[in-house]
This record gives structure tokens, C-alpha cells and sequence, in this order.
């Protein structure tokens, strides 16, 4: 890696600093979609609390992240979708700071409803990661210079899923992780952060699953464990080697993710299971299953007290953490395939036609607001720095109160 | 040393290193256009990215030359310090090239991307090199500088006032293009002329065939069995299915796609309608005037390999899955003369009605999707 000047230490140490409100890849930092943040807008509308909006150069269903001052967001366009783009834009008035293209070396064939950036960038608050369903990834520093690419398609190339491979890398310490999970060639991998060199690989059962890896923090990072599941198996892997710590037996959904808060693992698996992570015998054993919260494609939220799920199209779903005894829902509008956020006592819904629904939560669950966004957005928001960020197909949205 | 003296020794340094930069830039894009699978050369490469990154505009015409012959890996990481170069020039205050670019865009030697590159550039810095030089692209060798031209003949044929010269336009459209998408939009304007447009001979579908089946794909098994039509293809043969002797038969298909429906065509071997857990063959006798590379692009819902004069050249076990026009692409080669095709498709145990499905959809082409045609029909 290239040496800092003494300004860009400065900055980088900033940001670190900063990094407590950072939402730094799928579902944020921590993959829990719960944010700490207070003061976001209950309500916004073209005339009130949309701070920007800056239009895209492609297609995408993957989600903003937020790096210290910088919005960071992939997208893809062409006639054949292979055309790959990485974007930065400033969190403070929306203006593009970089932009790089890349071109696909993989397979780019993906339902037409969603796009090859439907992979979820990634970041440990220095450089960013950004994966594509064409299996081509690519590093490169908050200032745009390319630290390493690779196309993981050229390495494997039967790996392909003719819907698209839509699994986020996530960042672990100094490894990338990414999961590979398709009919043909299927696998999961650590690449090394600096260099982008395999540093582990596993087979994965030959079957479509388009989760997402997640972490579960360990006590100190050397505890970290890493949450992949298959359509028939949860299996928790040490991130440095990729070897099994233990294997948990479910029907476990091939869209959605698992979530976790603190040890507690919340598994999609036909309602939510609820799992106990053990990190001196490195298990789990189940606390509680509620199949009333058998979900759509959107992941569950543990957040604080309360365990929420989008149901059918639009119902969202509330129950205890503790117990799973469910306990309210509330109905919504439209389609919706994005995770909710939450974020100061406010679940935040994206349906597919850009109706973002409000909803305050506690023992009982309100619908505060419906407020109307740009249409096709498959994505799930990111919340840092007292802001909301959407994304749709064609635009990013920053909404924060004036 | 007097004026004269200084100048002239400034002179020369700087030649000495403007070729100390050269060296180094010709260096460092060596290193980038090194870069492997695996990340092979990716530590290198970082610092050399950096080296290539930090270059002036006037470098450009180099740089792109580079990506002449760079395999996809290597290209990535020239073209996105072309885009560094170019966007911290324009974030300057500077001006990009733009009669070398111009000069890049328009030597078809170059490699199709890196033109499209220099092209797109070029526009940021001069937004009328658009209307100048897309109508020159309609035949271009660059899909994506070819898709502009045929745009801009579609939208003249929408425009048009007269049926006659719309369907001229339209007509000149699809004889360009190669999208999928403007030659679907083409297909149904002309429709709406009355005008119905061989998309079969203008993909190039292979639609006659020889089939047989069906052979036994019970648990999967069957992707993987030589069954006997993949020893070698004899029209007259009678060889052992899955419910007995089966033989060759002819079988065209009438779909305006050119889809092959194996369950259509193999009906009458099968136990039910539309079986499931089922290997069908269909062979092709492709006759060309010379020996030469082509694609073989093929769609599916079902397990395929696909057989060039015996050698394999695509496999794909994967089931219902979604396809789209173009779903796989291949390389071989034929022989001057007759080639045989074979292509073998396994149906397997799935039950959901859009799972019954057995089909393929098949052509030859150039590298651009070109189309290229048997030059003898069957029995021919």
C-alpha cells in the first residue's frame, strides 16, 4: 500500500474518529440495521427535509454507505448491464467527488428488475470494496486510486447465477469476505483487504442462495465469527481461515440474511429463529422460533427490545428479543424487497415504488408518515450523521432536517 | 553560463526526463497489463497503478494504446487510471486532447473498449463530436459505438414522415445492429409496416436438426453419462433411451426465436407428457466455406454441453435458472466443410410448471453476435 502524507494521516485519522457513525456496508457497519443515530426526519417531501438528490449514471439495488464526510454507491449500466461504476459523492452537499468504471469480466445476465450493483459496497473506514454479480471486485482508496481488482470470474468461471448473484462482501479485520453461492461453481472466500490475494476458500453446496455474509463480533476482533448459511444449515466460520466453528441444522430462507445484536443471532429460516451464541464453546443453541415472522426477501432488524420483519409484500412485523412473542403489525403499501432501517424509536420502510414509510415503535407500532422518494428503489437506506440515505435505480437521496 | 546556455541545458534536462517519465510510464502499464488470475501481479500493479494515475492528459493516446491486446484484468486497471487522469484534468481547469482522442476514437485497429473510452472523454470535452462522427459507426466493430449509430437510425425512422422511408431506415437499423434489445424494438416497428423481419437468419438460429432421446437423467446422473450419440453421430443408428430403442429424426422448429423444444420433438419416446428426469441430443450438420473461429452462443432452462466435431466446447449444469438470449457463450472452431454440432440437454426432477420446460435456443455468430450461416441446408 502506498505511503499517507501527513494530511491524508490527518484525515484518515479523522475519520476513524469518525467512524462511530459510519454505515459502512450491508445493513451498516455491524450488519444489524439498528443505528444509534437520533434526530433523523419523521417526514420529508420535495419541498421539506431532502437535503440532496444526485442522479446516478446506472442501474442498482445495492445499498449507500457512509465513510466520515463521504457517500459511497455502485451502479451499472449498458446493453448488456457491463458496464460497472463506483461513485463517491460528499455527504455535505451531495456533489461527486469520483467516479470509476470498471468492466465486467463475469457474467452480467440478471433479472431484469434488479441490476449487476446489487452487491452492497463495503468499507473498514479506509479504502472501499465493491463486489458486482458479475464476481468482479474491486478496492480502492476514499480518494478513488485503485488498490487491487479482481475478477473472481476468471479464477472460476462457472461460478454464475443467471438471476444475479446478489450477496454483499463484508469486511472482518483485514479480510473480505464474499459468498459465491450458485448451481455452478460455488463457494465462499477471505481475500486479503490489502491486496486482494485468496487467503481462504471453502466449497459451498452447488444451490442458488443470494444472502449476504454477516459478522457476529466477538469480544475483542479475534473473536469475530463469520454467519454464512445455506438453504438447509447455518455454519458460523473463523474469518481468518474460513473454518467451521460449529453447524446449526434449519430451513433457512436464500434471500434474506441473518442479523445478529450482541450474541444473539436472528436466523430467516421459515419465521425467525432466534439463536444463543456461545463464544467460549464457539455454539449456539435456540432460544425462540416465531413463525409468524416467516418474512419476504428483506432481511429481520434486531434493534434494542424488539425484533422487526417485512411480511408478504408489505406488513411489518414486531416482536420481543427476548422471548419472540410477537407483537404488532402494521400494514404498508406496495412491494417492498429492501431491509428496513431503525433509527431513533423510527423503522424506516423503502417499497419498490419509493414510498418510504415511518413508523414509530415500542410496545405498539404507529405508521407516522408515507413519504415519497424516487420509484425503483430495491435498495436499503443507510442512516449516518443524523441523515437518511436512499437509493434508487436512478438517484441517491440524502435526507436530513433543515 | 550565459541565457542561451541555460536554456538549452533546460532543454535537455527536461527531455531526460521527460524519457526517465516515459520509461517509467511504459514500465508501470507493463506491470498493469501483467496482472493475472488470482491476483496475480496485484501488489505491483497497485504501485504502478499510482505511476500511470499520476500521469498528464497529453499521455492519453499511450495509455489507451494499452488497453490494445490487455486481457479484461489488466484492462480494468488502465482504464480506471485513464478515468483518474481525465477527471482530475477536467477538475483542474484543463482541456482534455481532443484530436488525439478524436484520432483514437476513429482507428478501428484500436480495441473496441478503449475507443469507446476515448470516445466518451472526447464528449466532455467537445459535445458536438456526437453529432460528427456517430453516423460513422453503424458498422463500427465496437458494439457500444455501433449502438449510438443504430440508435440515432431508429429515432430518424420514428421522425420520418413517409411509411416508405421509415421501413428504409428501420431496415438499415437492423442490418446494424446487434443488441438484443434495439433489434427487438426494430423487429416491432417494422411490425407495425407490416413488415415482418427474419430475426431466425438474422441471429443466425440453427432451427434443423436431428434429435433423439430421451436417455435417463434420473438424480442428475445423466449430465454426466456418455450416452451413445456422444460417440459419434450416424443418422442411421438406433441406440438404447430411458424407455427403449430410440433413433435420429428430423425436427425443424417454427418458433419466430428459434427455440428447440426437446419436449415437442421427443414426445414420442416419453412415458408422459413433457417427463421430467430426461436427457434429449440434437445434432446439426453446419457446413462452412473455410476454417474459422466462431461463437457459439446458446439459452436454456436446462443442463447443457455442446459438442463442435466431437470436442466439447460449453457445459453448463444448471436448471431453471432464467435465461435470456446469448445466455452462453463459447468459442470453437470449424473446419472448412461439414461440422457436426451435438448438443445434449437434461430436463431434471423439478415438478413447479414453469420447471417442465426442455429446450434450447442456438446460433452461430462472430465475436460482435455477427451472424454466420450453414452454407448448405440439411439434405442440401
Amino acid at each position: 500500500m502506498r505511503k499517507l502524507a501527513i494530511p491524508q494521516i490527518v484525515a484518515v485519522l479523522a475519520l476513524v474518529v469518525a467512524g462511530g457513525a459510519d454505515w459502512r456496508q450491508f445493513r451498516g457497519t455491524d450488519n444489524t440495521s439498528c443505528s444509534d443515530e437520533a434526530g433523523l426526519p419523521t417526514e420529508f417531501s420535495a419541498e421539506k427535509n431532502v437535503a440532496w438528490k444526485a442522479d446516478l449514471p446506472g442501474r442498482g439495488a445495492s445499498s449507500p454507505i457512509v465513510v466520515g464526510d463521504r457517500v459511497f454507491v455502485t451502479a451499472s449500466s449498458g446493453a448488456e448491464q457491463d458496464r460497472l461504476h463506483v461513485l463517491a459523492f460528499s455527504a455535505a452537499d451531495g456533489s461527486r467527488l469520483w467516479h470509476r468504471q470498471l468492466w465486467a469480466t463475469g457474467h452480467t445476465q440478471c433479472n431484469p428488475f434488479g441490476a449487476v450493483a446489487v452487491n452492497t459496497p463495503a468499507s473498514d473506514g479506509q479504502c472501499v470494496v465493491a463486489l458486482f454479480s458479475s464476481n468482479d471486485i474491486a478496492c480502492f482508496d476514499l480518494g478513488g486510486n485503485l488498490e487491487w481488482f479482481r475478477g473472481l470470474a476468471s479464477d472460476y468461471p462457472a461460478t454464475r447465477n443467471d438471476v444475479g448473484m446478489a450477496s454483499s462482501p463484508l469486511i472482518v479485520g483485514q479480510v473480505v469476505v464474499v459468498q459465491c453461492q450458485n448451481q455452478g461453481e460455488s463457494f465462499a472466500a477471505g481475500l486479503d483487504l490489502k491486496t486482494g490475494l485468496t487467503r481462504w476458500r471453502i466449497d459451498r453446496e452447488r444451490d442458488a442462495i443470494w444472502s449476504s455474509p454477516t459478522v457476529l463480533r466477538g469480544p475483542s476482533p479475534s473473536g469475530d465469527v463469520v454467519l454464512l448459511h445455506s438453504r438447509d444449515a447455518l455454519t458460523g466460520h473463523d474469518p481468518q481461515s474460513g473454518a467451521v466453528l460449529f453447524k446449526y441444522k434449519a430451513p433457512c430462507h436464500t434471500v434474506a440474511s441473518v442479523t445478529t445484536r450482541g450474541n444473539r443471532i436472528y436466523l430467516p429460516a421459515e419465521g425467525v429463529c432466534a439463536l444463543q451464541y456461545d463464544p467460549v464453546s464457539r455454539g449456539v443453541e435456540q432460544l425462540w422460533f416465531q413463525r409468524s415472522l416467516r418474512g419476504n426477501n428483506s432481511s429481520p432488524v434486531a434493534c434494542g427490545d424488539y425484533v422487526y420483519q417485512v411480511r408478504g409484500p408489505a406488513i411489518l412485523s414486531c416482536a420481543g428479543a427476548v422471548d419472540g412473542r410477537k407483537l404488532w403489525d402494521v400494514r404498508l403499501e406496495g412491494a417492498v424487497w429492501a431491509t428496513p432501517v431503525v433509527a431513533g424509536g423510527h423503522v424506516y420502510v423503502a417499497n419498490h415504488e419509493g414510498q418510504v414509510f415511518v413508523v414509530r415503535t415500542g410496545k405498539k407500532g404507529e405508521l407516522l408518515s408515507t413519504c415519497q422518494a424516487d420509484r425503483g428503489m430495491l435498495a436499503s437506506p443507510a442512516v449516518a450523521g443524523k441523515a437518511l440515505y436512499l437509493r434508487s435505480h436512478g438517484q441517491l437521496w440524502k435526507i436530513a432536517a433543515k | 553560463m550565459n541565457t542561451l546556455t541555460r536554456i538549452a541545458f533546460a532543454a535537455v534536462l527536461a527531455a531526460l526526463a521527460g524519457r526517465a517519465c516515459a520509461a517509467d510510464l511504459v514500465k508501470s502499464l507493463e506491470i498493469l497489463r501483467a496482472v493475472g488470475p488470482q491476483g496475480a501481479g496485484n501488489e505491483a500493479a497497485t504501485a504502478a497503478w499510482q505511476e500511470v494515475a499520476r500521469s498528464d492528459a497529453a499521455e492519453l493516446p499511450k495509455l489507451l494504446s494499452a488497453l490494445d491486446g490487455a486481457n479484461p484484468l489488466a484492462a480494468n486497471w488502465i482504464r480506471t487510471a485513464i478515468d483518474a487522469i481525465c477527471e482530475r484534468t477536467l477538475r483542474e481547469g484543463r482541456s482534455l486532447p481532443q484530436t488525439s482522442l478524436e484520432q483514437f476514437v476513429l482507428e478501428t485497429a484500436h480495441a473496441p473498449k478503449g475507443r469507446r473510452l476515448a470516445y466518451e472523454w472526447l464528449l466532455q470535452v467537445d459535445a458536438k463530436a456526437e453529432e460528427r462522427i456517430v453516423p460513422q459507426f453503424l458498422h463500427d466493430p465496437s458494439l457500444e459505438l455501433r449502438r449510438d449509430a443504430v440508435a440515432r437510425l431508429i429515432a430518424q425512422a420514428e421522425s420520418a414522415g413517409k411509411p416508405a422511408e421509415t421501413a428504409d431506415l428501420l431496415k438499415k437499423a437492423l442490418d446494424a445492429a446487434r443488441d438484443r434489445d434495439q433489434v427487438d424494438t426494430i423487429a416491432k416497428s417494422l411490425k407495425k409496416l407490416d413488415i415482418q423481419a427474419d430475426l431466425v437468419r438474422h441471429d443466425g438460429l440453427v432451427v434443423d436438426w436431428w434429435v433423439i432421446g430421451p436417455f435417463d437423467n434420473t438424480g442428475g446422473k445423466g449430465f454426466s453419462t456418455e450416452y451413445a450419440p456422444e460417440k459419434g453421430f450416424d443418422p442411421q443408428a438406433e441406440h438404447q433411451g430411458k424407455h427403449g430403442p430410440v433413433r435420429w429424426r428430423r425436427f425443424s422448429s417454427d418458433s419466430p426465436n428459434g427455440q428447440v423444444d426437446l419436449n415437442k420433438a421427443l414426445a414420442d419416446g416419453m412415458e408422459k407428457e413433457k417427463e421430467r428426469e430426461i436427457v434429449g441430443y440434437a445434432a446439426a450438420e453446419f457446413h462452412s466455406p473455410e476454417a474459422r473461429f466462431v461463437h457459439i452462443r446458446t439459452a436454456s432452462d436446462n443442463a447443457l454441453k455442446i459438442w463442435v466435431n466431437g470436442k466439447l466446447v460449453d457445459k453448463h449444469e444448471i436448471y431453471h435458472g432464467g435465461t435470456v438470449f446469448d445466455q452462453y457463450r463459447a468459442a470453437a472452431i470449424l473446419q472448412p466443410g461439414r461440422n457436426v454440432i451435438l448438443v445434449k440437454a437434461c430436463q431434471n426432477a423439478q415438478t413447479q410448471d414453469w420447471a417442465e420446460v426442455l429446450s434450447f435456443q442456438f446460433r452461430v455468430c462472430d465475436e460482435i453476435g455477427t451472424a454466420i450461416l450453414s452454407q448448405k441446408k440439411p439434405g442440401g
